[in-house]
């Protein structure tokens, strides 16, 4: 915001400075001095080449703020990209204890708690790898965190991603507030049932034109008039004061050219984007 | 002092106050409403019109038309202070350059040894008024159509 406050001072002192001299030059002609053409015509090509090089130093100061943005950017996406990349490293390092928990469950005869041990492994390190491949590394770090949310409510939260979302145009931020409202309502819809049924799934796929985000929970199912009206601003199941969250991804999922169904049982959210295809 | 003809404030500064707003709302991708528009144009040609009527040196008009122009684009079109500065002095300092490549030369065929021998007439003053405002249409038509300049990335 600073930095962009700066650019707007020195455009600004730069076109008041082309102002100023294109005023002296219009003040010279209407002098005494006008009858001296020479003098005038010089005056007009400096004030003129003065304005086409500001305009060039415009175009330069607006092209270093934009590498300047991309470069912030880049970084924001490259701290998510360390942040997984840690939780990847912590579960390699961690593998060998859950390994041996494993063998000495199996080696007591436990082969049933073996086995959830196992299946809960299986969950954790499979969602994280399908998780790598997304071309969005905020999104990764944010579904990485959601995991993690899901994991402490001990909830069992399936990530299947079959696609890098490479060509999808919308931006990050608005992924994650779609996202966000989606798997948050899922987590509350679920934390009502025992441990053992808290089930969410997100599927992130592509089809050969869009893209398809699938968000279904285990909760209880949908009333179909609430179902009717779900998207509208103040409808909630969750009680007064609430519902503002699927109103605002309607409308995010809108403003980016998507469309957003819901079925009533089980809950489940689909959208649809159209993919874009990158040039070059 | 300047005392602009009642046929010029609607002829000339009214459809040159047009095109500088759309121009200083084009370098910042905002289309303004139509009542917006009027209401600025309107606003900025008659403040424009008094203040030629004071005892001003020729400059001191054009340093007001920026605080006003400034102060439409920050209050009417509702762009942030800063952006409405930029828009204010890239819209003016882009009218000076036109002026400067065609007043000398239409003083020239014309005639007249300086510019402002043609106020007194208010058809001579529209005459000349009409290249300018075919330029800065053709540069606004060309940057909304092209979405060219800054693209918003102040």
């Amino acid at each position: 915001m600073a930095t962009a406050n700066h650019s707007y001072w020195l455009i600004a002192a730069l076109l008041g400075q082309s102002f100023l001299i294109n005023i002296a030059v219009q003040n010279l002609q209407l002098s005494q001095y006008a009858f001296y053409k020479p003098i005038v015509i010089g005056a007009n090509l400096v004030s003129l080449s003065f304005y086409l090089m500001i305009l060039l130093l415009i175009k330069k100061i607006l092209e270093l703020r934009r590498q300047q943005q991309l470069l912030e950017q880049k970084e924001t996406e490259l701290d998510s990209v360390q942040s997984l990349l840690r939780t990847v490293r912590a579960q390699r390092h961690d593998i060998i204890n859950h390994l041996d928990t494993v063998y000495a469950l199996l080696s007591l005869g436990k082969e049933v708690l073996a086995r959830e041990y196992a299946s809960h492994l299986v969950q954790i390190a499979g969602n994280t790898s399908h998780l790598i491949w997304l071309e969005q590394p905020v999104i990764a770090a944010f579904l990485q965190n959601k995991l993690n949310q899901a994991i402490a409510k001990e909830i069992t939260m399936y990530i299947d991603v079959s696609t890098d979302l490479k060509d999808l145009a919308v931006k990050p931020y608005a992924l994650v507030t779609i996202l966000g409202n989606l798997l948050e309502n899922a987590m509350e819809a679920v934390e009502t049932l025992p441990p053992g049924q808290r089930q969410i799934e997100l599927e992130i796929s592509r089809a050969n034109l869009y893209y398809l985000f699938t968000v279904s929970n285990s909760g209880p199912p949908l009333d179909s008039a609430i179902k009717d009206v779900i998207f509208q601003p103040g409808v909630s199941t969750k009680g007064p004061d609430r519902g503002l969250g699927l109103a605002t991804v309607k409308e995010v999922v809108e403003n980016h050219g998507g469309t957003i169904e819901v079925e009533a049982d089980p809950v489940t959210f689909r959208i649809k984007f159209p993919a874009t295809i990158q040039q070059g | 002092m300047d005392k602009m003809p009642l046929i010029n404030l609607a002829l000339q500064s009214f459809p040159e106050s047009i095109l500088l707003l759309l121009f200083g709302s084009g370098l910042f991708k905002r289309c303004p409403s139509i009542y917006r528009l009027l209401i600025g144009a309107a606003l900025s040609s008659i403040i424009s019109y008094f203040i030629r009527r004071l005892p001003f040196p020729y400059g001191v008009h054009a340093l007001i038309g920026v605080a006003v122009l400034t102060l439409i684009f920050w209050l009417i079109f509702n762009l942030d202070f800063n952006q409405s500065l930029v828009a204010s002095l890239a819209t003016l300092a882009t009218l000076g350059a036109i002026e400067i490549i065609l007043l000398p030369v239409e003083s020239h065929l014309l005639g007249l040894n300086r510019f402002s021998e043609a106020w007194p007439d208010p058809k001579l003053r529209l005459l000349m008024a009409v290249p300018e405002l075919i330029i800065l249409s053709l540069i606004t038509y060309s940057l909304y159509r092209a979405n060219r300049c800054f693209k918003g990335d102040l």
